[in-house]
């Protein structure tokens, strides 16, 4: 084999490699076959290659997590301490002043219960009538199918603020204002929070289970009703898994519909987003009202920073329920979606 | 005991009437009696408000115990674009921006979103930490947690670490002195500003082209290596045009989850607390028609380049 110059070059496109090849010189000298001279430029590209996604993944990772941190850091801070310099990311006094005054403003124990009970039965219900319906779509040819599945892709691209009105009085005139019965039957009609997306998802989950299944049910005579409970839902646990979380979050996270037809129209049930989301524009009024003004010094509580600091530490507490779920959970996110197949 | 008995003797008696009928007469019955739920809920919360508020967007509405409307046509429309002003916002404004901002968010989450789930595809060591990273966003309350560092919050952060603002100008005196152009300077520092937002609106998308993603026979790809082509010419050839089919679901997701956020569903609650329901209505068709304009334009054009199996 001849003394082969630099056969690398057609191989190595990007700037980026070129530079490695440099900074590796002696490895060209020390390298004079051709197959691994190849072998070295893949390598290095595998490298470049490998350091490019862990700059864009990490840099991407920080954006999200940062100002999580960066929250959780401030709201452990003393009141005292808002203005100090000093202070950056380690509060100088560790405290749970914050917290304390959040939760009493937030309502915290009532309204995180009541947002449990909300979203719990609404995800179930939710659950239980999307898969009903994505499965008639995804199986059963009745008359009127297709208007019928076009109907469905309507209510998904309707804003929510087009039916509000009628809506809220439909709930008034029934006398279901202020209940959480009014978000229980949107959901279980399947006309819940972003029902139609569920009703999508499960009919392209269920059209993906062989057909076989069924009809082997079908011949021993088992009815729609025990075929649907006992062959097709066993096996859309991916779907099911899926969904629930979604709907649950969505609930869970939903201050426009709660906040309207619940606890905007009923004091006693509060609702955690809904609550943040009014705390916004009379924090002042609900901390005079609950005398905390008095607890803390004045010359803190006439601190306009004082109660952005207050509205962070509840955002956290309303999410931290969820991250926390999410902690556990987050395997199912993720495979569950990938196992619904729905790519079709 | 005898209404037990009766109730059997009746699904006796129905299910020899259902032996009788033809399997796929069968089929069609319970498929109604399935989708039956659904249709009472559309038709009373979907068919029936969706009439009604076309009907009051023609009406000044009252609300006094009861609903009292009287016809003033087009009042309304014409009033919106024309003289409707709330908090010193107008609403021809406010949709444009959010229309603009619909525009730029599109494109700019379409290809995020395919870029990074094909990064968080590969196979590399710690990936289940990025991935469950990556869907923080998609549990996060987007509204709450902005409304939390909008205004007061974000002054509050600045003041607590200035360096971040300062930090920004020294990338784009860096950038200058590299010798880029202004406008690419502009649109570089712009999408940094936006990463924040990007990131954040763009969970459940990273996760539905994921999906697709791992849909795709792996033969495919096998047999482009053979034939020598680069991972380059297979991502266009083979990953693309598989996961096209997700760009309308993708698009339609981005839209629709920024319904109950958008600044012109903030405009309609405020329209709406001011007791005026009949304009509110109107606003809430202006807004459903123009989503819908949308989203008619953008299938018109993609449904061409999509590829499918049929």
């Amino acid at each position: 084999m001849t003394d082969q110059k630099i056969t690398l070059k057609p191989t190595l496109r990007s700037r980026v490699s070129k530079r490695f090849l440099q900074w590796g010189k002696g490895m060209e000298v020390l390298v004079r076959d051709p197959d691994k001279q190849r072998v070295l430029a893949s390598r290095i590209k595998q490298l470049g290659l490998t350091l490019a996604r862990f700059v864009i993944l990490f840099g991407l990772s920080f954006v999200i997590v940062y100002p999580i941190i960066q929250q959780v850091a401030i709201a452990f801070r003393a009141p005292e301490d808002i203005n100090n310099v000093a202070v950056v990311w380690i509060p100088e006094t560790l405290s749970i002043e914050n917290f304390r005054i959040a939760m009493a403003a937030l309502d915290y124990w009532t309204a995180f219960q009541n947002t449990v009970f909300l979203a719990f039965f609404a995800t179930l219900l939710q659950v239980a009538s999307t898969s009903l319906v994505g499965y008639a779509f995804a199986r059963f040819k009745f008359p009127g199918h297709n208007l019928l599945f076009i109907l469905v892709l309507l209510t998904i691209i309707v804003p929510p603020a087009t039916l509000a009105f009628p809506q809220f009085l439909y709930f008034r005139r029934a006398g279901l204002l202020g209940q959480p019965g009014a978000i229980f039957l949107m959901s279980g009609l399947g006309m819940g929070i972003n029902s139609g997306i569920f009703i999508y998802l499960f009919r392209q989950f269920f059209k993906g289970i062989p057909l076989e299944l069924e009809e082997a049910a079908q011949v021993d005579g088992a009815s729609a009703f025990k075929i649907f409970y006992t062959v097709m839902l066993p096996n859309a646990r991916g779907a099911i898994v899926t969904v629930a979380l979604f709907a649950f979050v969505w609930q869970w996270n939903d201050s426009y519909f709660s906040g309207m037809f619940i606890s905007g129209a009923n004091v006693d049930f509060p609702i955690l987003a809904h609550r943040l989301t009014t705390l916004v524009h009379g924090l002042q009024g609900t901390l005079t009202t609950l005398g905390i003004w008095r607890l803390v010094g004045q010359d803190v509580t006439e601190n306009p920073l004082f109660v952005s600091l207050i509205l962070n530490t509840a955002g956290i507490m309303v999410m931290a329920p969820l991250l926390i779920m999410y902690l556990f959970v987050q395997r199912l996110f993720v495979e569950g979606i990938e196992r619904t197949g729905i790519t079709g | 005991m005898v209404a037990v008995n009766r109730i059997k003797r009746l699904r006796g008696t129905i299910r020899q009437r259902l032996a009788n009928v033809p399997y796929l007469t069968q089929k069609k019955f319970w498929g109604l009696v399935f989708v039956m739920p659904w249709v009472i809920g559309f038709m009373i919360f979907f068919a029936y408000p969706f009439v009604l508020t076309v009907y009051y967007s023609f009406h000044e509405v009252e609300l006094r115990g009861e609903i009292i409307t009287t016809f003033v046509g087009m009042q309304n429309f014409i009033n919106a674009f024309q003289s409707l002003v709330i908090d010193n916002v107008i609403f021809s404004r406010v949709m444009v921006e959010s229309l603009q901002d619909l525009m730029i968010n599109l494109p700019v989450v379409l290809i995020f979103s395919l870029f990074i789930a094909v990064l968080l595809n590969t196979e590399f060591r710690g990936r289940a930490y990025v991935r469950a990273i990556f869907f923080i966003p998609v549990i996060f309350n987007a509204a709450a947690i902005n409304i939390a560092m909008s205004g007061q919050f974000s002054s509050y952060l600045q003041a607590s670490n200035e360096d971040s603002l300062f930090q920004l100008r020294a990338f784009q005196a860096f950038l200058m002195e590299m010798g880029l152009g202004r406008g690419l300077i502009a649109f570089l520092i712009l999408s940094v500003e936006r990463i924040f937002t990007i990131v954040n609106i763009s969970g459940v998308q990273i996760l539905v082209f994921l999906a697709a993603l791992q849909s795709i026979p792996r033969h495919l790809y096998e047999a482009a290596a053979i034939e020598g082509a680069t991972k380059y010419e297979s991502f266009w050839k083979i990953t693309f045009p598989m996961v096209s089919p997700m760009f309308l679901t993708v698009i339609v997701f981005t839209i629709v989850s920024t319904f109950v956020n958008s600044p012109i569903t903030q405009f309609i609650t405020r329209v709406s607390d001011r007791f005026a329901y009949g304009m509110s209505s109107a606003l809430s068709l202006i807004f459903f028609l123009m989503n819908f304009v949308v989203l008619l334009i953008i299938y018109l054009i993609i449904r061409k380049s999509v590829f499918s199996y049929d």
